[in-house]
């Protein structure tokens, strides 16, 4: 009640303020006027009695000032007037505003940008109920874990369990949306009946995919996501119950999920999701649904209540080994090495988040120490700046002023400086987010959709930042600005404390101790990324045109598929300017083919009789000229050509890494392998290549084998036509993309070069090491003008000094060695703080380094070089200045 | 009692205010010369300490301000007591009496 009361009655103050005064004046001359008729009636006179009873009185005002202190509006108030006396201030110093807002805007920009991708990636929870009982499931092998699944797989772990409430699963794949005419890839969606009850996602509008719908012989049923809803049909809520058609099958709309909704992969998100059912219609080239061996499905669960994680995971390490046996009843090799693992799946699960999540976080502590950085900075300039007023500050504490409120006006302007900064910082972040995100995407290869929004963690993260920031550059400043003792005012206003000095000095060697870290960093980054793109990948990535088509979805197959291939190898290998063509089911560096070997699936008949085998194998299959068109050396052997056919016996061509691996001590040729199922006729090797990179860039040798399409075991329909050109591929391709029209009619392709391919799998090496050198140079300018700041302001303030010396005999050139040697002490201290700490953090990043270790000399040596010469050259601008001192002038100055 | 004479021990000129209001509503003057003239000219109350305390007491919710004519027909802000005031002064009075006697005792004591 009292403070009800309180609040109110300093509301109105402030408010009313106008009314409130009024009334304090009117009452303040009605006591005056009484006291005067008092002292009139004690005996004086009128005038008399009117000075008796100011005198009395006192200072109006300072009567008014007490009557005003009384309520907390007061302060409230005071606080306003900071606030306008600090932006008059800043307005009236543009230069350094905007200095110092911009340093600020750029630190706390970087950093919110970063963490706000961040978060997106990494901790924003799946909007969806209870997202702390979801688990993602993982098939181990041996230490290795990996997380697709085969849909009979799916149907079995749903049927015998007892532990989840819901077990879903999803597949992300593009499907050709036929609409208004035209074929569109989209990003499509298989998903379980089960995937949005699961989740608990409901139908914004119409109904989400039931149970019911994935049952073989439902009708064909999709549902758009909010994204997918809007692009495609602008939103228009009469989409319900309307037919689309995908792949060539008619299926009805039945519903569109919530825009909030956008999947369960983290930074992939889909237009369509159909259910499991419809894929051998979809794709009838490879009806995946009833086969254990295709491995293509995320699974997801939610636990049943009352049960715990470890009980899930107990009842899955007794279930898995009989659903394994289950599914494959020819028998799985060493159960034992198999397992299934529950991982908390509350985040979603993503590709992005283990790609990414390792540099983002570096890249979060680089960007906060650039802010450090931007922050040694505001504080020098406020520093400088402090001294330069000096006298304004020595006439305000004359006049009265206390030390807390100047200090307080001092920080308001840190705190001002800071708002401005973060604002700015905000409004950058957003931008810089994005781009970041696009930087995470490979145009052509993968695109990546993130919602970086501001949500209230981003800008709780940006309000702490900046708030820490403001103490940290503020605070020095502020004490020191109020230490002012009025001598200032006595002296001409321009001497300055030693210690002041100082302190500036002391803020340059921490910049460029905290910049060599980041210039480190960045070299690391750099060669590592450079010693990458060198790697000996096993084939010549330069000069090679990659065409992706999917034949069979335009209707080719069996022996016209076959025809097919071989006219586009014929026609296209004979194209002027074409060296050599091949096809490929899959391209270097997708991992694609690869499969565990055991007894069942590939066995050895060497001239020892069967040699068991087992580990993980890349089957491969190829065209003839496919190593000629790479670049990959033939060891030993012979190349595929036109007579392995059907007709013709067996062959295959294995990677050195196998040749060595399953025949350490014998030659590999020769030697007879059996493909698929057993009894099928056992493939002889006829060649060894040299091991191709074929997962990543970073591997250990594969074992790949390749076989020819000739002897198709598992005709795919999609391949990758790779071109090796003699005349540049610019002009190349078009003239690629008309033959193939011409042999195939209009089939969807996709053409790009080989180097573009490589390149996209080091899409985060390259995010890495250019933000890391973006923020290094940056960090380096800042060092460098803080220091160039520092000196020149110190040679102007010794002028009369070095005057002084130079009139006693001292040589231009003695001058200038004297400040180049102060600002080396700077470096060197700086230096030798910093790198310590650069080797130490180093190791941090060993993991993402390649062929490189933390500590590698020659990107010290460089960092210290590149740091030491920027800031030494940023102090010869004014020690050049002071060695051209003319000691009549300085002298006369004085 | 303080510092200066004249000078109120703090906290007491709230009291003190309270006290002459308890009797009818007055303006500031009034209170001031009513104060001075029953301490005998021992309390000269300036208008610095008066009229915060004015404003401080009225945030409480102890006096209540209404304008209204004074004896020679001017306007005058005129302070009377609240009930919350009567209570606080019941209040007060105990307290300084009870503080007072403990002084006089140990005063008397040495």
């Amino acid at each position: 009640m009292w403070l009800l009361r309180n609040i109110a009655a300093g509301l109105r103050g402030l408010f009313r303020k106008k009314q409130t005064e009024r009334e304090l004046n009117e009452e303040l001359h009605a006591y005056l006027e009484s006291a005067r008729e008092e002292k009139m009636r004690a005996g004086l006179s009128s005038v008399e009695a009117l000075r008796a009873a100011r005198v009395e009185i006192g200072s109006l005002e300072a009567v008014k000032d007490g009557v005003r202190a009384v309520g907390w509006e007061v302060t409230v108030e005071s606080l306003w007037q900071d606030l306008r006396y600090g932006i008059r201030t800043l307005r009236r110093s543009p230069a350094f505003t905007l200095a110092a807002v911009f340093s600020l805007a750029l630190g706390i920009g970087a950093n919110t940008a970063i963490f706000s991708v961040l978060n997106a990636v990494l901790l924003k929870v799946l909007p969806v109920r209870e997202p702390a009982r979801l688990v993602q499931l993982e098939e181990t092998y041996k230490g290795d874990a990996f997380n697709f699944f085969s849909y009979p797989t799916y149907l079995r772990l749903r049927d015998n369990n007892q532990v989840f409430a819901s077990l879903f699963g999803w597949a992300i794949r593009d499907m050709n949306l036929s609409l208004y005419g035209e074929v569109e890839a989209v990003a499509g969606m298989f998903v379980t009946g089960s995937y949005y009850s699961g989740l608990d996602v409901p139908a914004l509008i119409g109904r989400t995919i039931l149970p019911e719908d994935e049952r073989p012989g439902a009708d064909p049923v999709a549902v758009l996501s909010y994204g997918g809803w809007q692009k495609r049909f602008g939103g228009d809520p009469n989409v319900i119950g309307r037919t689309i058609t995908v792949e060539r099958v008619p299926m009805t709309i039945v519903g569109i999920t919530p825009s909030w909704f956008f999947g369960t992969e983290v930074g992939r998100s889909f237009e369509l999701a159909v259910p499991f059912s419809l894929q051998p219609r979809l794709n009838p080239d490879r009806p995946f649904l009833g086969r254990a061996d295709a491995q293509w499905i995320r699974l997801m669960a939610r636990l049943r209540t009352g049960v715990s994680e470890q009980q899930a995971s107990g009842q899955c390490a007794i279930l898995w080994p009989q659903i394994l046996t289950e599914v494959d009843p020819k028998g799985v090799s060493g159960l034992h090495n198999f397992g299934l693992r529950l991982d908390p799946a509350s985040t979603g699960l993503s590709q992005l988040r283990r790609d990414f999540s390792r540099p983002l976080f570096v890249l979060l502590g680089i960007a906060g120490f650039v802010l450090l950085i931007s922050c040694a900075n505001v504080a020098n300039l406020l520093l400088a700046r402090g001294s330069a007023r000096g006298r304004e500050i020595a006439v305000r504490s004359a006049l009265g002023a206390s030390r807390w409120r100047l200090a307080r006006q001092t920080f308001t302007e840190s705190i001002l400086l800071t708002a401005f900064g973060s604002t700015s910082g905000l409004v950058s972040a957003v931008w810089g987010a994005r781009a970041l995100v696009s930087l995470l995407s490979v145009e052509g290869f993968s695109k990546v959709t993130l919602n970086v929004g501001l949500d209230g963690r981003v800008l709780v993260f940006a309000a702490v930042v900046g708030l820490f920031t403001a103490l940290l550059f503020g605070l020095v400043p502020t004490l020191r600005a109020t230490r002012t003792g009025l001598d200032t005012l006595r002296t001409s206003g321009r001497v300055l404390g030693g210690r002041r000095r100082s302190v500036s000095k002391l803020l340059i060697a921490v910049q460029v101790a905290l910049s060599l870290p980041l210039l480190l960093g960045a070299g690391l980054f750099v060669r590592s990324l450079q010693k990458l793109l060198t790697v000996d990948t096993g084939f010549n990535r330069e000069g090679v045109l990659m065409v992706h088509m999917n034949p069979a979805r335009a209707g080719y197959k069996g022996t016209a598929l076959a025809n097919l291939y071989q006219q586009l190898l014929e026609r296209i290998g004979a194209t002027p300017g074409v060296r050599a063509a091949s096809l490929s089911t899959y391209p270097p560096l997708t991992g694609g083919g690869g499969t565990f070997f055991s007894a069942s699936g590939v066995s050895v008949h060497g001239r020892r009789a069967t040699a068991k085998i087992s580990g993980y194998v890349y089957l491969n299959q190829i065209g003839p000229h496919f190593f000629e068109t790479l670049g990959t050396p033939l060891l030993t052997g012979r190349d595929f050509n036109a007579q392995d056919n059907e007709g013709s016996a067996r062959v295959v061509i294995v990677s050195e890494a196998l040749a060595r691996q399953f025949f350490p001590s014998e030659s590999a040729l020769g030697q007879r392998i059996q493909l698929g199922e057993r009894g099928a006729e056992a493939a002889e090797i006829v060649g060894v290549v040299k091991t191709m990179k074929y997962e990543t860039l970073r591997e250990a040798p594969h074992c790949i084998l390749f076989y020819p399409y000739g002897q198709g075991l598992d005709q795919a329909g999609a391949v990758y036509l790779e071109v090796r050109g003699v005349t540049p591929l610019g002009r190349l391709t078009p003239l690629i993309r008309r033959k193939i029209v011409g042999i195939a009619g209009q089939i969807p392709v996709e053409a790009f070069t080989l180097n573009d391919w490589v390149n996209q799998f080091l899409t985060q090496e390259r995010l890495t090491a250019v933000l890391a050198s973006t923020f290094g140079l940056l960090a380096m300018l800042l060092a460098a003008v803080g220091l160039y700041g520092v000196m020149a302001y110190s040679v102007a303030q010794r002028t009369a000094e070095i005057g002084i010396r130079m009139a006693l005999g001292a040589e231009g050139a003695n001058v200038l060695r004297l400040i180049m040697r102060e600002a080396t002490v700077l470096v060197l201290i700086g230096v030798a703080t910093g790198l310590p700490i650069s080797l130490a953090l180093g190791r941090l990043v060993a993991s993402m380094l390649f062929n490189l270790t933390p500590s590698d000399p020659g990107s010290a040596l460089g960092a210290v070089a590149i740091l030491a010469g920027a800031a030494l050259a940023a102090a010869y601008v004014p020690a050049r200045r002071a060695a051209g001192v003319d000691p009549m002038v300085a002298l006369r100055y004085e | 009692m303080g510092e200066k004479p004249g000078d109120l021990v703090q906290g007491t000129l709230d009291m003190l205010i309270l006290k002459t209001l308890a009797l009818e509503p007055m303006h500031g003057y009034g209170i001031a010369l009513r104060l001075e003239q029953i301490s005998k000219g021992v309390f000269r109350v300036n208008a610095g300490s008066l009229f915060p305390a004015f404003r401080r007491l009225e945030r409480e919710g102890w006096i209540r301000a209404e304008w209204k004519s004074t004896e020679n027909n001017r306007r005058a802000k005129y302070y009377g007591l609240t009930a919350r005031g009567r209570k606080e002064l019941q209040a007060a009075t105990a307290e300084w009496g009870r503080q007072s006697a403990a002084i006089a005792r140990i005063l008397e004591a040495t």
